[in-house]
């Protein structure tokens, strides 16, 4: 077995059912291998990492990895997360949402995290659609695309999950796709360097829902779209905005300091008890 | 495979078919086309001799189903692989 495979088996629970539940070609298994790599190459054991989730494809992405994993409600992911994050400041806490868990339900959680800048990293697959439900239209999905309750056409205005997280004070964002996979990996791995709120969103494919009824073919067409549209930030820089227009950026989109809350709350906390002087 | 066992200098293509889903990931995004899809559309390695050792296969794999290796000594590298592949490949079934 080559080096990468002998890695990732390092990391999954073999106890559990493989192959992995996700459908031919899923994105999600891409993002699990790259993952892996970047937890492993920070060098955190695995005690020390936390992995939380919520539902969706997504949100079973945990029950595959031998960390510490929560799985929890729908859209609460990032709070579950919290709550570890301040009981036990050591842990590295990495929430693994979907777009509907991210953006829909748990959308104000997200931006209410980043505007704390509690020191998580959220990994954020957005496909676009609903997937595991039957692929009904999320706040993700684009204008004009079709899903199983938007047959005619999704006539709503979708969001931007990367601009989103900047407005909201995230202090790094980075965007890959999961063709793009070193990148992936690479931004994962700066992400969880970050103190503060970390954001890495993936753009993946739905072929299963989201590509069939939008004619957008197999899980590989579905890459080589990816691949199409994808464009570097440095890239994106040179470009004319009227080339951009159909194209979306990856790559390190923002990376800034900012105290982190955790900091701020132990400050709070010392002088509180009279232990440090204002 | 025994045809990538052949070739001393060509890399070592291990396809693990208990894992693999056939999507067709490893073989449209192969950049020397050295991968191709049977039948039943899983993975086989046609041109071992093209095989560039570039491990994108195995990154973009979603099942973590197909391993690209040099061969430093062939023997070695196989003998490796029959003792972890059965034990790994096999895992116990349920949640």
């Amino acid at each position: 077995m080559a080096e990468i495979t002998r890695l990732i088996h390092e990391y999954l629970r073999h106890d559990k059912k493989f192959p992995h539940v996700w459908c031919p070609g899923c994105g999600i298994g891409i993002m699990l291998g790259a993952l892996i790599r970047a937890i492993d190459k920070t060098g955190y054991s695995k005690d020390d990492i936390v992995l939380v989730s919520g539902i969706g494809c997504t949100g079973r992405l945990p029950v595959y990895v031998d960390f510490n994993t929560l799985h929890t409600t729908h859209g609460r992911a990032l709070t579950f997360a919290t709550g570890i994050k301040l009981a036990k400041p050591r842990l590295k806490v990495i929430v693994i949402m979907g777009d509907g868990d991210a953006v829909a339900i748990g959308g104000n959680h997200f931006i209410h995290a980043a505007r704390r800048n509690i020191d998580l990293t959220a990994i954020i697959v957005n496909n676009s659609v609903y997937g595991m439900t039957g692929g009904q239209y999320s706040p993700t999905t684009p204008y004009g695309m079709k899903s199983t309750t938007t047959i005619y056409s999704n006539v709503e205005h979708s969001f931007n999950i990367s601009e989103l997280a900047v407005t909201a004070g995230a202090v790094f964002v980075g965007r890959g796709t999961v063709f793009h996979a070193k990148l992936l990996e690479s931004l994962m791995e700066k992400a969880f360097a970050k103190v503060g709120f970390s954001v890495v969103e993936i753009i993946s494919h739905c072929h299963t829902q989201f590509g069939r009824l939008n004619r957008m073919g197999t899980a590989v067409e579905m890459m080589q779209w990816q691949r199409d549209h994808a464009v570097t930030v440095e890239k994106a820089a040179q470009m004319k905005p009227e080339e951009l227009k159909d194209k979306f950026k990856i790559g390190v989109l923002v990376d800034r300091e900012l105290p982190a809350y955790q900091d701020g709350y132990d400050k709070v906390r010392r002088w509180a008890k009279g232990s440090e002087k204002r | 495979m025994a045809e990538a066992q052949k070739k001393k200098e060509s890399p070592h293509i291990d396809i693990y078919k208990a894992w693999c889903k056939a999507c067709g990931i490893c073989v449209a995004f192969c950049p020397t086309e050295a991968l191709a899809r049977d039948e039943g559309g899983y993975p086989y390695v046609k041109y071992p001799e093209k095989c560039i050792n570039c491990g994108w296969c195995e990154i973009r794999c979603p099942d973590f189903a197909i391993t690209v290796e040099t061969k430093k000594n062939g023997k070695k590298v196989r003998d490796e692989f029959e003792k972890e592949g059965p034990e790994k490949g096999t895992a116990a079934p349920g949640q």
